[in-house]
């Protein structure tokens, strides 16, 4: 059984309730593999968020289907709701008067989590996202990351099968989000299936097993990080540095040559190549034109990105 | 069923303690006192005044009890303006994607308005009472505490159903919150009797709450007999218990309205 499943899944609306409908989804199709993690990488607008929010239930599907565990998001509702846990970006969707402890006793009343169980879980989650010192103190007097990891742990509380992670890092100082990532790992290794969406390639790499490039509403891809880099990288790069400016243009007159970029560095290089079989003899042309600073490398998932969506809405 | 009603009992009570943590960081005993409780006070007093100097005990009698009874359900009422508040915190997706639904989280969360409500229409009875000397017999004495507890909790029901609807217009809460009040006053035989309307009005006040509980406390007041004030407090029950039904329907409706239209937001 999948984790997750969409098949063909789109959303329409129409702004301000009236014109053209705008397509906020269209013919997703995505597969989860229980305890895995998958990542949703997109720019702002792509439809992460409305993915996320027709699988936590919050809003309907115009067309196709989508289940979470094999039922269905339409019609079996309640079941989906008992088997997933939400976590959302940004730091509303908390008491901000109530404690940290009261904001999840509160949520664990929500989610049916038995009283006596909830006892045992919450100083356990509140240890493990690092606010057990904090526990009793008014959120409205926490920063915006210890609000996020308060989120974290109000979407454990449940101990759902299936976490759906709404740009969950967001306003986390790098130590948090590196814990947080450790965190995920753990969840991972205990069995849970995950969906992360996100815009932090970093986080996406670190922590997913498989990651989704979605924009404009369309899945564009979907591959594990690594082959997600290769798809643009079945070609190799060769990044050199070199003081002969006429060199350039003889580079670019070599078989197999995509691109020759400069680099933000002065008189440093980048040459692009159409097939990796172009390597060897780029690599003697260079060595023989007396270029002694020469190395290869593969492009991150972020440079992927860049390649495939566009400059938009990027951090890395 | 059984455990379904522990889990709503449980979920309520745990909206009921952000909701009190919210009033009593808004209000403190002297502002409630000196604010709230004051404000009331006067306002019933302002009718009661009047009454007086009409020069007939019985038209002030009339106004005093109406007025110390409609300070409960004013107050039950701001339940309508606080039904927003949780859409602003980004609580409500999360509520409505709950297993256990957004009603006992949402009634739990403004409850603390009934219960000032109640209070404070205790405190104007016994303040104007006394200062205007109003007879209390003692079939009174023993029931308008309950009565009053039964009109706030049917008007906390009416509040809850018109509240639903406001957060499809947050902007209009206090609007909405102030004329679903008004028309309490006015239709609920406060200060105007309910005979004073027109036909269709009158039937209208029926389904209103406060209308017969009021009844049953003016019949509480004139010695009326136990039968009398009991089916009087019987259709206050009803009434309650008919905005309440809706209220349930009327928030889970609004939900699958918002799924639909994606009104749902997950930001506050």
């Amino acid at each position: 059984m999948l984790a997750v499943e969409t098949q063909d899944l789109g959303r329409s609306y129409e702004p301000d309730g009236k014109g053209e409908p705008v397509r906020a989804l269209n013919g997703v199709n995505l597969q989860i593999e229980v305890g895995t993690v998958q990542g949703l990488l997109g720019p702002n607008g792509a439809g992460k968020t409305t993915l996320t929010k027709i699988l936590s239930t919050a809003l309907l599907p115009s067309e196709g289907s989508a289940r979470i565990l094999g039922h269905d998001v339409v019609r079996e509702t309640a079941k989906v709701r008992s088997r997933i846990g939400v976590v959302l970006g940004g730091d509303r969707g908390l008491y901000r008067r109530l404690s940290a402890r009261h904001n999840l006793e509160y949520w664990a009343a929500l989610y049916h989590v038995h009283p006596e169980e909830s006892k045992r879980r919450i100083p356990e989650l509140l240890e493990r996202v690092g606010l057990t010192e904090q526990a009793d103190r008014r959120v409205d007097t926490f920063s915006r990351g210890m609000k996020q990891r308060l989120h974290l742990a109000r979407g454990l509380i449940a101990d759902a099968s299936v976490l759906l992670l709404d740009e969950p890092t967001i306003g986390m100082d790098p130590v948090a989000a590196r814990e947080f990532r450790e965190l995920i790992k753990e969840l991972r290794r205990a069995g849970k299936s995950i969906l992360l969406t996100t815009h932090d390639m970093e986080e996406a790499e670190a922590v997913c097993d498989s990651v989704a490039l979605i924009d404009k509403g369309r899945l564009l891809a979907i591959e594990t990080p690594e082959r997600l880099a290769r798809l643009v990288a079945t070609i190799e790069r060769i990044d050199f540095t070199s003081r002969d400016d006429s060199l350039l243009g003889r580079v670019r007159a070599l078989e197999g040559i995509v691109a020759v970029s400069t680099l933000q560095a002065e008189r440093e290089y980048r040459i692009e190549l159409a097939h990796e079989a172009a390597l060897p003899h780029v690599l003697g042309f260079l060595v023989g034109a007396g270029v002694t600073s020469i190395r290869t490398s593969r492009p991150s998932l972020a440079e992927v990105y860049l390649h495939v969506i566009g400059n938009r809405g990027l951090k890395v | 069923m059984t455990s379904r009603l522990i889990q709503s009992a449980r979920v309520f009570r745990q909206g009921l303690r952000v909701g009190w943590t919210d009033f009593w960081l808004f209000w403190t005993w002297r502002t409630w006192i000196a604010a709230w409780l004051l404000r009331t006070v006067c306002s019933a007093m302002v009718w009661v005044l009047l009454g007086r100097m009409l020069g007939n005990p019985q038209t002030m009698s009339y106004l005093l009890i109406g007025n110390a009874v409609i300070a409960g359900p004013s107050a039950a009422c701001w339940t309508i303006a606080v039904s927003c508040w949780d859409r602003w915190d980004g609580t409500y997706s999360l509520q409505v994607i709950a297993p256990s639904g957004i009603a006992a989280s949402n009634a739990g969360r403004s409850f603390v308005w009934p219960l000032n409500g109640i209070v404070t229409s205790w405190v104007v009875f016994a303040i104007l009472g006394v200062g205007f000397d109003l007879p209390f017999p003692p079939r009174a004495l023993l029931l308008t505490p309950g009565l009053v507890i039964l009109i706030c909790l049917s008007s906390y029901s009416y509040s809850l159903f018109v509240g639903g609807f406001v957060g499809l217009a947050p902007r209009l809460r206090l609007m909405i919150n102030f004329g679903s009040t008004n028309v309490l006053m006015a239709l609920a035989g406060v200060s105007v009797p309910v005979s004073f309307w027109p036909r269709w009005v009158g039937a209208l006040s029926q389904v209103l709450p406060v209308t017969h509980g009021l009844q049953a406390v003016r019949l509480a007041f004139a010695n009326g007999s136990l039968s009398e004030i009991a089916a009087c407090a019987s259709q206050e029950i009803l009434v309650g218990l008919m905005w309440l039904a809706l209220s349930i329907a009327a928030v889970d409706r609004l939900a699958a309205i918002g799924r639909r239209d994606g009104s749902i937001d997950f930001v506050g």
